[in-house]
């Protein structure tokens, strides 16, 4: 059946939707992506450049066409010139030797008419004649894709009836809507077999089988692609790139097990992220969909693009990228929809957040402060105990809010949100650590009437799981009335970041996205250890 | 298999059946009725729960599993009324509740044991004075309006109608009215300053 499941995905598939599987296939088959493109007037015929594990150089051209072959007259059309730059054009990047000759692939998941066929092989022998393009054209078509995907199967494809259900559920949804979170981590988990307590497998099983997840996420997020739903890609990947990370860990795996997964996982975020912001820049409005009920929910898409593109920001920064007009465009956004936020409970702190460190590399001004010191005033004020109207915490996400809202015919969540808070704490210390003291001095009294929780996962690699389901130590704490404001000062400042992973440790925006997608990770000091990498603390 | 609805179903049970089993489960939970209800969404019963008090102290513990055993004979339910199948599962959720309350009560006289906060009578009879004392060693709050929130007092049945009356009676004492009084006065004075030492210092 999941061969048919492949089948049908790669035959619905557009280039942007097989892009991230096909990147993940490379990378299980010991190719290192050194560039993916958003489809941009950059790509100059180039989709993706990888080095293969012989170290030779290749750049490929992702094509898809109406029916089942690629006819000649679609060849000479829409193709031909753009495999022309494929092979022609040297390929710059930063990572690749200035000159190096590359091997040139059109990728296609369509088959290709003989005419086509013959008209390569002219174009081969002309180029053969020439030294810098001696390599010529290879194609893959939809049989040699087909077959790459069923090399990572092996028995290694989800077994349990659950995991195959998740796969299945979100390949039929139509990914306008969101990911299904809960059911993207079973699909992981169960490939993954994170939570096995069975025999140690053997490292080349566990590569295959991180292979095979990052396969299958792509292969699950495909639709969401195809509908060009760039948030909700951006949140799979997050989750998959959190997995990754909790694969390595839990089995002290070498680098060069999970590195390329990663790598693919990272880059196909960073596009997504630019395809995100192309799609904002062109708009006039954010409505979508059907408008006249959209404007309930248009302050909370505000608030989760604001935090993406904070984040790009952030990224473009934290990878020392030369500032062009992509920065003036996520500053123009951000400036322009700040006001429109929404706090709809503490799973909205993370693109709070992101907003705020952005904002303070780039404004200049108090607006960030303010903006972490009316965050922590509304929690204060909103969930003090008997609050009729609490902030629920960050396991609740926006969609199974709204849905409980009587409004909407929901049911209540039973469960009490009064008189507690998940983020308060790290809000109260990023004050702190702003020297802002008379704000924290006015906050105190009602910060101390809210008992502060947290979950700290053990093992630390089970941070990156959806749920910990398993042990850990759930944390509940009663400030003390009265503090010194220095003692409170040496927690602020205390940025080890204890309960984080190792490797994600090099990937602080990373973690920030990570916190996006799982608001449940954020705690105090998971806040202070970024602040240290992404903010600008008083000392 | 035969016909089944289980979405229909899972509906029922969220609408109705759940809210209506909490309710019956939570009436029998006596002075803990009033707890808010937390859903632990992690950790589960492996995980270890960590309380750090206003004074620093931290206490451990883990999660408790409450469970009732349930035997239904289908047959029986097959000929149950709607009426009559609501009341057996009211039977079960009031039986949860029961086991709740008796771990609970277990747990609170443990802490009181472990912190020494027990009253011994030493065999005198029970007097309004002796529970004005007992709230005297406690922390009362008020509320915006000055209001004190008591206690709630929970003791046997028996010794509860005996409890009220004495304190009924007692009302009728100035004396006793004058020394109630006077401990609110002290407990609202307590209360303040705890209030005004909620502050950032230095």
């Amino acid at each position: 059946m999941l061969e048919r499941l492949v089948e049908n995905w790669l035959d619905s598939a557009n280039e942007r939707s097989f892009q991230g599987p096909f990147c993940q296939m490379l990378a299980s088959e010991g190719y290192t992506i050194v560039h993916i493109t958003r489809h941009s007037e950059m790509e100059m015929g180039k989709d993706v450049i990888a080095v293969a594990p012989n170290g030779a150089l290749c750049a490929y051209q992702l094509k898809t066409v109406d029916g089942p072959r690629i006819t000649i007259s679609q060849w000479r059309n829409n193709i031909q010139s753009q495999v022309l730059s494929l092979v022609t054009q040297q390929i710059v990047h930063p990572s690749v030797a200035k000159d190096k000759p590359h091997h040139s692939f059109l990728v296609t998941n369509r088959d290709i008419d003989e005419p086509v066929q013959r008209s390569i092989e002219d174009m081969n022998l002309k180029w053969r004649r020439t030294r810098p393009y001696r390599f010529g054209l290879k194609t893959i078509v939809r049989g040699q894709m087909l077959q790459m995907a069923a090399r990572l199967q092996s028995g290694l494809w989800p077994t349990e009836p659950g995991s195959t259900n998740s796969l299945l559920h979100m390949f039929l949804a139509n990914g306008r809507g969101s990911v299904p979170l809960p059911r993207l981590a079973a699909l992981i988990e169960g490939t993954l077999a994170l939570n096995t307590k069975s025999r140690p497998m053997p490292r080349r099983e566990l590569k295959r089988r991180l292979a095979s997840a990052a396969l299958l996420c792509s292969v699950a997020l495909s639709n969401y692609s195809l509908a060009g739903n760039h948030v909700r890609e951006v949140e799979g990947l997050s989750m998959l790139i959190s997995y990754i990370l909790a694969h390595a860990e839990r089995h002290r795996l070498d680098e060069d097990c999970w590195r390329n997964e990663f790598n693919v996982a990272a880059d196909l975020l960073y596009d997504r992220l630019m395809t995100l912001l192309q799609e904002l820049t062109k708009r006039s409005h954010l409505i979508e969909g059907e408008p006249w009920s959209d404007t309930m929910f248009l302050r909370a898409r505000a608030t989760m693009c604001v935090g993406y593109m904070s984040i790009l920001g952030l990224w473009r920064t934290a990878r020392k990228m030369e500032r062009d007009s992509t920065d003036d465009q996520i500053r123009d956004f951000c400036e322009k929809y700040q006001t429109k936020l929404e706090y709809w409970g503490e799973s909205a702190t993370p693109f709070f957040l992101a907003l705020f460190w952005y904002l303070e590399k780039n404004s200049g001004s108090i607006q960030s402060d303010l903006l972490v010191r009316d965050l922590l005033s509304t929690i204060c004020t909103l969930n003090k105990p008997g609050s009729q109207m609490p902030l629920p915490t960050p396991y609740y996400g926006y969609e199974e809010i709204i849905e409980h809202q009587p409004v909407l015919g929901g049911l209540p969540i039973r469960d009490s949100f009064a008189g507690r808070s998940q983020s308060a704490t790290a809000l109260l210390h990023l004050l702190v650590r702003r020297n802002l003291k008379q704000s924290a001095k006015a906050l105190w009294p009602d910060y101390t009437r809210i008992m502060h929780e947290e979950h700290i996962p053990t093992p630390k690699w089970r941070f990156h799981l959806w749920r910990d389901k398993d042990g850990g130590i759930n944390r509940m704490v009663h400030p003390p009335l009265t503090k010194q404001w220095n003692d409170l000062r040496a927690e602020a400042f205390d940025e080890k970041g204890r309960m984080l992973p190792r490797l994600i440790r090099s990937h602080p925006v990373l973690l920030l996205l990570t916190l996006c997608v799982y608001p449940h990770r954020l705690t105090a000091e998971v806040v202070r250890w970024l602040d240290a990498k992404l903010g600008h603390a008083w000392r | 298999m035969l016909p089944d609805f289980p979405d229909l179903k899972a509906s029922l049970n969220e609408r109705i059946i759940a809210p209506r089993m909490l309710a019956v489960e939570v009436s029998r939970m006596g002075p803990f009725a009033e707890s808010p209800h937390m859903i632990i969404h992690e950790g589960g019963l492996n995980s270890i729960n960590q309380v750090v008090h206003e004074d620093g102290s931290i206490d451990r513990s883990a999660l408790a599993r409450v469970e009732i055993k349930v035997k239904q004979d289908l047959r029986e339910l097959e000929n149950a009324t709607p009426e009559a199948a609501a009341a057996m599962l009211d039977k079960v959720a009031g039986e949860m509740g029961d086991k709740m309350l008796k771990r609970n009560m277990e747990k609170l006289h443990a802490i009181l044991e472990a912190a020494d906060r027990g009253i011994d009578l030493r065999g005198k009879p029970l007097t309004a004075d002796a529970v004005l004392d007992v709230w005297r060693g406690m922390l009362i709050r008020f509320d915006d309006k000055g209001v004190p929130q008591m206690p709630t007092m929970i003791a046997h049945p028996d010794t509860m109608k005996k409890l009220l009356q004495i304190l009924e009676a007692a009302k009728g004492d100035d004396g006793f009215r004058r020394r109630y009084n006077q401990m609110i006065q002290d407990k609202k004075d307590e209360w303040h300053v705890r209030e005004a030492s909620r502050k950032l210092v230095g």
